[in-house]
């Protein structure tokens, strides 16, 4: 009857519109049910979205085939706006009945489109032994009391597909509702708060769509009704709570003897509340993690730009760090970068996208730092080490990134002046504390408790000292002795010097050469008197003779005629007159005079 | 025969005056001097551990200087020994006692060290004194001594041989005064170098002891000393010695619980 009425739609669309099919991309598909009870009914359909020719379909032994294969054909048409649409669709249906409990895949049907051969993706169908359920189209007979939902035929569960994990590695929370019964609808679904977690759903289509699967070896429509990714933030044993449902199911009501109700039967709806067992995740701690860990779990890249090297003064830089990779994007901190110590830098600005599915949390987040290199220079900004947890090998695994030269030149002066008038003086900047460096220049080694105090060699010193003393006291007391000697000696001759000159000028008075003769007379007077009276020659002048005679207690009278002398000495040499009488007269003189004063002088 | 005699003289007197010196220099081997340098080495690289081991290494051969004191309690500060880091400062202190670095990495050091104990207040002038005896070491008043005491002896040189009256009367009082402060510079040397070599001081290098009242086991318990506190010793009885903390207070503990500086 359906097949007729398709068909009859069929017709009154091609009487519409007879447009060519659209090009479009050509799909075959195949479908069954993943899970059917032994003796069961089932569809096996066979869909291809164009007209196709020369089918192959599988070979079925292992099913009983009860109808088919039964051929439809729909199309569907669109007008929108004056553009026309069509979409066709045949499809190819089997009715068959398993023979025998295991695993039976059924291989793909072929098709051609248009002299193209298409291939439909295969299929594992699951027999399993039946409950004791009539499988023929019967009445069902309502095993429970109306109003009530057994246990076994409506419950709601939490699968996690890891029980332990590390902190930050993340699991997948399903939650699924299993179900004999005609469900109509949920009133009120309430998921545990994942308290421990961070937590990211994943994106599951709008429409609950229920699929067979088996469960205790018994099948059950399920539906997933939440996906969510969860990753610890705390260690030990969490235990999830529970999810509470409540689901309206349809159940038919018997009601009494009517006549009618053989032939309609009557439905209720009944309230059933189903909840899960609440569920425990080990979370194990990481281990001590090195120096920079960023907190990220999971498998990352980082890569780093820059949008300038060289710059101006106080002109804005940004470096952005890139972090790809699967894990807990979200939960990184920004990884520290070591800027030089007087650059104005701001926080960085964090930007993440990522999408979650089964795999987990996959994406990228970027971090970007803005900063003023605030004076000229060249700078180095070090590489960054990103440290993520691998959760693949148990193991903390650096990414360094490059490291950057900047070089900045002086400003032009219009900029930075207006942003700093005058010179804006700073405070000295304290990065640290830190001890004050080694010294490593050249040492002295001392042998231990040695000082030079003390020592023998210091106390012999002032030893030496004060021998140093007494020596030069001494010696110059000899030097004194020794010089009143000398003045002694030179006394003793000083007559017998006289003496001697004096006769060297009788010698040159008899030879005739007058001035020679005056010479000598004045030497032997200068030269007794220098060694008599201990003046030397060099300071004695007639003056400072004849004082020094008169303090030695010489006679005026001596004295005047002794000065007498020297000036007629003095006066002839220069003006030589006088015969040689009054030379033989003067040398008399001289004698006498000399003569005189060896005796007065004391 | 006068010159040839000073000759021999200023010859005698700067044999004396080297000895000293040349004694100190011809008695430390290349080797010594070698490794520390490589322990500049492994400090400057970071190896601070190696290089303390470096350091200590010539210590225990007999060796000291200022630098080597310092240079092995900046690698075992970095090393984080600060108890050990701190007797080693002390050390170089005594070698260098007005060294500005060493007294600001002390400083720094002493910051890390669990008691806190106030000093005790000195008078003015008794403090200013004792700055002024530790401003040097012993042999940098050894030589203001000796030069004092030379220049007494040239004074009183000139004394003896001035003429006249006025330069005798000033001659002598130059010497007067050269040789009082020859006196008291000795002094002071002296002082400095009791400190060096009679150890009268000493650093906590155990956790927490219990200073006692009396040199025995049973003694009442005076107080808790921590590691790293820098003690006068001023007694000795058996294998107890008397200590005195900064602030005044005297106690023993047992000698193997502190290290002499």
């Amino acid at each position: 009857m359906m097949i007729f009425r398709k068909i009859q739609s069929l017709l009154f669309i091609l009487l519409i519109a007879l447009p060519g099919w659209a090009a479009e991309k050509v799909t075959f598909t195949m479908e069954a049910p993943q899970v059917v009870e032994l003796g069961e009914q089932f569809r096996l359909a066979f869909s291809v979205n164009a007209k196709g020719q020369n089918l192959k379909l599988p070979d079925l032994k292992d099913f009983d085939v009860l109808m088919g294969p039964s051929t439809s054909q729909s199309t569907s048409f669109q007008l929108i706006n004056g553009v026309s649409s069509s979409q066709v669709s045949f499809s190819y249906l089997y009715v068959l009945r398993a023979k025998k409990e295991g695993r039976y895949t059924i291989t793909p049907g072929t098709i051609t489109v248009d002299g193209k051969d298409y291939t439909s993706n295969g299929q594992t169908i699951e027999v399993v032994k039946g409950s004791a359920k009539p499988s023929t189209g019967g009445v069902d007979t309502p095993t429970t009391t109306p109003g009530t939902v057994p246990k076994s035929d409506l419950f709601v569960r939490m699968n996690l597909d890891k029980r332990s994990v590390h902190k930050g590695e993340h699991l997948t929370a399903t939650i699924k509702i299993y179900s004999k019964v005609n469900l109509n609808g949920f009133e009120d679904i309430s998921i545990p708060n994942y308290e421990g977690f961070w937590a990211q759903d994943i994106p599951l289509p709008q429409q609950i769509s229920l699929q067979r699967e088996t469960y205790n070896g018994e099948i059950y429509n399920v539906g997933t009704l939440k996906k969510t990714l969860l990753f610890p933030q705390q260690t030990g044993n969490i235990t999830i709570g529970a999810v509470k449902i409540d689901c309206i199911v349809q159940q038919r009501v018997r009601k009494s003897q009517s006549i009618f109700d053989d032939f309609f039967d009557s439905f209720a709806s009944v309230k059933a509340t189903i909840t899960s067992d609440p569920v425990s995740v080990n979370v194990t701690p990481l281990p001590s993690p090195p120096s920079g860990f960023s907190g990220a779990v999971g498998k990352f890249d980082i890569r780093s730009s820059i949008t300038a090297k060289n710059v101006r003064e106080n002109d804005a830089i940004t470096i952005k760090l890139d972090v790809t990779g699967n894990g807990n994007i979200k939960l990184i901190n920004p990884p520290k970068i070591a800027f030089p110590a007087d650059f104005e830098v701001y926080d960085p600005k964090t930007n993440s996208n990522f999408t979650a599915s089964d795999q987990g949390l996959n994406g990228n987040i970027s971090f970007e730092y803005l900063f003023l290199p605030r004076f000229a220079g060249s700078y180095t900004i070090p590489a960054v080490n990103f440290v993520y947890f691998d959760t693949d090998s148990k193991k903390y695994v650096t990414k360094t990134t490059d490291e950057y030269q900047i070089k900045v030149e002086k400003g032009d002066g219009t900029r930075s002046n207006q942003v700093i008038s005058a010179v804006a003086k700073e405070d000295l900047k304290q990065l640290g504390t830190d001890i004050r460096f080694i010294k490593t220049g050249p040492v002295i080694l001392q042998p231990k408790g040695y000082t030079f105090f003390g020592s023998f060699a210091f106390y012999l010193l002032y030893l030496g000292g004060l021998l140093t003393l007494l020596t030069i006291y001494l010696l110059n007391q000899k030097r004194i002795r020794e010089n009143a000697n000398v003045a002694r000696m030179k006394n003793k001759k000083a007559s017998k010097v006289a003496l001697k000159r004096l006769k060297e000028a009788s010698g040159h008075l008899q030879s005739g050469s007058d001035e020679k003769f005056y010479e000598s007379v004045t030497r032997a007077f200068w030269g007794y008197l220098s060694d008599k009276l201990t003046i030397p020659a060099s300071e004695l002048s007639r003056e400072k003779a004849s004082d020094e005679l008169t303090k030695h207690s010489v006679s005026s009278t001596i004295v005047e005629r002794f000065v007498q002398i020297l000036e007629t000495c003095e006066y002839a040499r220069f003006a030589p007159d006088g015969g040689s009488a009054k030379m033989h007269e003067l040398y008399e003189e001289a004698t006498d005079v000399m003569s005189v004063m060896e005796k007065e002088i004391k | 025969m006068r010159t040839i005699m000073k000759n021999i003289i200023q010859k005698y007197l700067l044999i004396l005056l080297l000895s000293g010196s040349l004694q100190a220099v011809s008695a430390q081997p290349v080797a010594l001097q070698d490794s520390l340098a490589k322990g500049n080495q492994l400090y400057t690289a970071g190896k601070y551990a190696e290089a303390a081991k470096t350091y200590e290494a010539i210590t225990s051969k007999g060796f000291e200087s200022f630098e080597l004191y310092y240079n092995l309690a900046n690698a075992l500060y970095k090393s984080n020994n600060i108890t050990y880091a701190i007797l080693n400062y002390e050390r170089a202190l005594k070698l260098q006692p007005t060294n500005e670095d060493a007294r600001f990495n002390l400083e720094m050091t002493k910051r890390q060290v669990v008691d806190n104990i106030d000093l005790l207040p000195e008078p003015g002038f008794l403090r200013w004194w004792h700055e002024l005896i530790n401003s040097r070491p012993a042999d940098s008043w050894g030589t203001h001594t000796l030069v004092s005491f030379f220049l007494f002896l040239i004074f009183f040189a000139l004394f003896l041989f001035s003429a006249t009256i006025r330069n005798k009367q000033l001659t002598f009082w130059l010497a007067v005064l050269a040789l009082s402060y020859s006196f008291v510079t000795y002094s002071f040397g002296s002082t400095q170098r009791s400190k060096l070599v009679n150890h009268n001081s000493g650093v906590i290098t155990e956790r927490s002891i219990r200073m006692k009242g009396s040199p025995s086991e049973s003694g009442t318990e005076l107080f808790i000393l921590h590691e790293g506190l820098s003690v006068q010793i001023t007694d000795k009885l058996g294998d107890w010695i008397e200590i005195r903390l900064a602030d005044g207070n005297k106690g023993w503990v047992k000698e193997s619980s502190l290290v002499r500086i």
